[in-house]
């Protein structure tokens, strides 16, 4: 009897404890472009990069393929490109900088690398304007009145480029300067508008730029679009459908990848292309009463 | 709609044939006799009840409305057996003349429980033209006794069934035999509920004071029902006391409530109500501008009034409330979540002659949520709801004691909305004709259906039932025919064979989170979308091991055509089609239920073992995976025990499978413009190929019936997760570590409370 109960609570002990499936250790790499063209500028900043282990930290200068051959073409012909170093691992940039994207115009991408042929193309927006840009200076209200909306600091822009979601693009050009820009000039640092950032801890943290979208062609200004005052550029990108969606997949949801999101053929990444406008402005801090 | 009304009156006419072709004329030798069954006490009618002439194998169920007919008995005098469970057997002596048709009410007298172990003999084959197969009926006092933070839950009960599962144990969403929540047709006195959860889908929002019967139909269920593939959740509210006025308010955890019951003209009235009182607690804890605790607040009211006009007719009203709401005022965030359920009916059922039966009901239902917000200055929100209209007309003749024959109608107008701003305004400042960030959808649709289904005893012990249901849908100009049918060979008295198959088409679509009920969206299916059909094949053995226990073993396979899973990478749909991805499945296993209804112990143990199989072009590179839900073993075990009038003891425990995850093979940085340093990413293995560990879990629950200034007053002590085992809600790989940790999220650990209520 006594053995017997032993044993069913043997049993049941290890039925209780029971462990599922392992987490698996296992590496599989893949070729990861990422290839972004905007129209009126120089192709430049293609990346091609060997996903990593998941054993081991991820760094760009161990994952770059510096030895893939990356072309990109047009009905124009070829744009020759180079691999040139920098301080993440490198990048691949059009050999003659003169040669600009053109709007509305498709262009094929084709890289080999590490074995394997990787395709794409994208088919570029056609340029906008700001109707009502930026202004290029304005004060923030206060933590506790963030929320009140203020018509004055619309922003707009057209609809020229045959999109209907767009990105809204905000830089910290200068996270420690502040009382240089200002006149007359002072002493005054940067700082971060709030004091714990909600993205800290993240990836983003280390980002001076915060990007978001928007299904409406005009915006009005969103505070937490701001993590320092002073210097910024504020820019809106006309995406095509390869660089909207590795937004989403980048920025909407999770971190594993949906390969439904991506835009390469034989491997991950995106070869995408916008028409962005740019617009500088000037943050003050809140004023106290 | 032209097939809908042939069908319709092909079917009728049939009917109308029926009985002159497979039964002799009525014999004017023999009697029979309907009526209700009602309790005793409170004059409620009573369900399932089952009714017996001694010494002949006659006999009927009560049926939702209490309602029974026994006809063709054999005149003079004869016995009339009654039982049910929770009351006392009663046997009548009634005298049959020629050609009478007696009708009457049968009152029935409460049983303690020793009563009940003695004389309840419930017979459950005594109305053997029943075909319930893979059908299961959970006392309300069983009900009543799972609990958790206090509050009994009709959900956390049917999640104990076997080869019911949900998502996580913080989820009320029932899946079943493969099928996901919005494949369960949930009726509350005829109305359909769309959302039927509080706290997210935490709870339940039936409030189980309100509830007189619940039925469960996991599959194979008949053409009477419609316009889910899956499953049916039948559950009938109280109709009240009709002889005095009664009320009970109880103090649990989570929180309060309160009902109230008594007569009124020649009927009853009943009206419960709970709420949480999150907010009360919230607003005396000291206040943090800066990082303030959410608002949250849920309530439900359930009410329904009954009249008789005269024996033949009776007519009551039922309403439904339910609303969630979540809010909070930070600095640089105002955010706001409200869900709501409002629904009500009017049936009027009515008895023509001595057999033919009628319900006819209307009904309206409303679900509707939405949030809003301003974040830092940019204003945006969506609500979403679907109304619908619904008439109703089901006509149950019980023709002879071989033949039953039901028919009817049902007619939905549905009213769909979607209301989204996403401009970062206020909507009504906005023109925006080009753009998509404001929204305002108001789409009308109606759907026909028409059914017909005739219970036929060929033999002692050989029983079909066979079905048809034509449904129409406008908006899609779409015509289904779904056929079942199912037999049932009784072996001897104490098992039973049953079989059934049937096609069930369904039409409306739920866009939702798994985990969350947090912004369900209801669909019609429009042209870019074919309706979703399952087939349904099941194998039943039904088997009476001694008086008090029932041990049923069923097997299904289904398969499933054209069911969604929801495309999370459209942020712009105009279509359902861009909302799902749509695949195809089969879902297959066995199930073992042994159940004690009656004695001092009562409860059940269930076994169930499934596998569901899915596969969509656009998920999973288009290779087959088993969705997340999929649980190989599924182990349950309830009980209560009834130590005296004093103390009651409650335990439940479940052992399933581990839930489904997504491995990862390596990782990368995916980067924006402006986004140098990029986000860890990691690249996912066969979907959902991986299982976490086993999930089980104990609670307990005990209860002390006393007295506070002389009235029945019970204190409830309940002991969710006795030994705090830590569930894994879910598994995702932290992107934001140096090297990505693979991190879980658990469930809640042990959690006791005590509640207590007072009766009036």
């Amino acid at each position: 009897m006594k053995q017997s109960i032993i044993v069913l609570a043997s049993l049941l002990s290890l039925i209780l404890v029971g462990c599922g499936d392992p987490v698996p250790q296992d590496y599989t790499p893949e070729v990861v472009v990422e290839a972004y063209l905007y129209v009126d500028e120089p192709v430049r900043g293609v990346r091609v990069y060997a996903s990593q282990s998941l054993a081991d930290s991820f760094q760009f200068t161990r994952a770059m393929i510096k030895s893939a051959e990356v072309t990109i073409t047009s009905s124009d012909g070829v744009i020759p490109l180079q691999f040139v170093d920098d301080s993440v691992g490198g990048r691949f940039d059009a050999i003659d900088t003169t040669v600009r994207i053109k709007p509305t115009t498709k262009y094929e991408l084709l890289v080999k690398a590490s074995g394997k042929t990787l395709t794409s193309s994208t088919t570029t927006p056609n340029r906008f304007a700001w109707v009502t840009p930026p202004k290029a200076q304005f004060i923030y209200p206060g933590f506790a009145n963030e929320t009140v909306f203020q018509d004055s600091l619309i922003i707009r822009w057209s609809l020229d480029a045959g999109v209907n979601q767009w990105l809204i693009s905000v830089t910290c050009e200068d996270t420690s300067g502040y009382g240089a820009y200002v006149s007359p000039p002072t002493a005054d640092t940067n700082l971060r508008i709030r004091d714990k950032e909600r993205d800290d801890g993240t990836a983003f943290e280390k980002e001076t730029t915060r990007i978001f979208f928007i299904q409406f062609n005009q915006s009005p200004t969103a505070w937490q679009a701001f993590k320092w005052y002073g210097k910024h550029k504020i820019e809106i990108y006309a995406p095509d459908a390869n660089l909207f969606n590795w937004y989403k997949a980048t920025r909407l949801s999770g971190a594993s990848y949906n390969p439904l999101l991506g835009s390469i053929a034989g491997g991950i990444g995106v070869f995408g292309s916008a028409y962005r406008i740019s617009s500088q402005s000037f943050l003050y801090k809140e004023v106290k009463k | 709609m032209r097939l809908l009304l042939f069908l319709f009156v092909v079917f009728t006419a049939t009917l109308s044939a029926a009985p002159k072709n497979i039964t002799p004329p009525p014999d004017r030798t023999l009697g029979s006799i309907s009526g209700f069954v009602e309790d005793s006490t409170t004059k409620e009618t009573i369900i399932g009840a089952t009714l017996n002439i001694k010494g002949t194998k006659l006999g009927a169920f009560s049926n939702k409305s209490g309602y029974f007919s026994i006809s063709n008995i054999p005149i003079g005098e004869q016995t009339l057996s009654i039982s049910v469970i929770g009351y006392k057997r009663k046997e009548i002596k009634l005298v049959f003349k020629e050609g009478e048709a007696l009708k009457t009410k049968i009152p029935m007298v409460s049983a303690s429980i020793d009563v009940q172990e003695v004389e309840i003999t419930a017979r459950r084959e005594d109305d053997r033209r029943q075909i319930n197969i893979s059908s299961v009926n959970i006392p309300m006092q069983q009900i009543a006794q799972m609990r958790i933070g206090g509050e009994s839950d009709i959900f956390r009960a049917l999640q104990m069934l076997p080869g019911v599962l949900t998502s996580s144990q913080i989820s009320s969403g029932l899946y079943i035999r493969g099928g996901s929540p919005d494949q369960n047709l949930v009726l509350l006195d005829g109305m359909t509920v769309y959302n039927p959860t509080h706290l997210f889908g935490f709870i339940g929002a039936f409030n189980s004071e309100a509830i007189k019967d619940v039925e469960l139909i996991k599959g194979g269920f008949p053409a009477e029902f419609g316009g889910r593939m899956s499953a049916v959740l039948n559950v009938t509210q109280k109709d009240g006391n009709r002889d005095k006025v009664e009320g009970m308010v109880g103090l649990g955890v989570i929180s309060a409530k309160a009902s109230l019951q008594g007569p009124v003209g020649n009927g009853s009235w009943f009206i419960g109500a709970r709420t949480s009182y999150f907010d009360l607690i919230t607003g005396i804890l000291p206040k943090d501008p800066v990082n303030p605790i959410p608002d949250y607040n849920f309530y439900d009211v359930n009410a329904k009034i009954t009249q008789n006009f005269g024996p033949d007719d009776k007519v009551s009203l039922s309403g439904f409330l339910t609303k969630d709401k979540l809010s909070l005022a930070q600095p640089g965030l105002d955010f706001s979540v409200g869900i709501g359920n409002l629904a009500g009916s009017a049936r009027w059922s009515h008895i023509f002659g001595d057999n033919l039966f009628s319900v006819a009901t209307l009904s309206a239902s409303r679900y509707n949520n939405g949030f809003d917000g301003n974040n830092g200055g940019f204003i945006f929100g969506i609500t979403n709801s679907i109304r619908d209209y619904s008439a109703k007309l089901a006509l149950e003749w019980y023709v002879n004691e071989k033949l039953t024959v039901k028919t009817g109608y049902e007619g939905t107008i549905y009213n769909f909305t979607y209301d989204q701003n996403f401009s970062g305004q206020q909507s009504s400042n906005v023109v925006d004709t080009n753009n998509k960030a404001v929204q305002l959808l108001n789409v009308w649709d109606n759907v026909h259906s028409a059914f017909g289904q005739m219970n036929y005893q060929f033999t002692d012990a050989l029983s079909a039932q066979i079905g048809i249901r034509g449904n129409y849908w406008a908006k899609s100009g779409l015509a289904t025919v779904d056929p079942r049918a199912a037999l049932s060979y009784v072996v001897n008295d104490n098992v039973t064979v049953k079989a059934a198959w049937g096609i069930y088409h369904q039409y409306l679509r739920l866009a939702s989170l798994p985990d969350f009920s947090f912004f369900d969206t209801w669909l019609p299916t429009d042209n870019t979308v074919p309706a979703g059909r399952a087939d349904h094949y099941i194998l039943s053995v039904q088997t009476r091991p001694s008086e008090s226990f029932d041990l049923n073993v069923d097997v299904y396979y289904k398969n499933l055509y054209n069911i969604n899973e929801l495309n999370t990478t459209q942020t712009q749909s105009k279509n359902v089609g861009q909302v799902f991805y749509i695949g195809n499945g089969t879902a297959y296993g066995a199930e073992i239920f042994l159940q004690k209804k009656i004695g001092r112990f009562t409860g059940w143990a269930g076994y169930a073992l499934g596998f569901v199989q899915a596969q969509f072009d656009s998920v999973n590179r288009g290779a087959e995976f088993r969705p997340k839900y999929d649980r190989r073993h599924d182990l349950k075990f309830t009980g209560i025990y009834k130590l005296n009038d004093r103390w009651e003891i409650g335990a439940s425990f479940f052992f399933q499978s581990g839930q489904s995850y997504t491995g990862a093979t390596s990782q990368f940085r995916g980067s924006l413009p402006g986004l140098e340093n990029g986000r860890g990413m990691i690249v996912p293995s066969q979907r959902w190929g991986l299982r976490l560990p086993p999930s089980h879990q104990l609670n307990v629950n005990v209860n002390y019936n006393t007295t506070l200034f002389d009235l029945p007053f019970k204190i409830m002590i309940d002991v969710y997760n006795v030994y705090s085992r830590r569930d894994i809600w879910f598994r995702f790989y932290d992107t934001n570590k140096a090297v990505p940790e693979v991190t879980d999220v658990r469930l809640l650990p042990i959690l006791p409370t005590v509640s207590c209520e007072v009766r009036f």
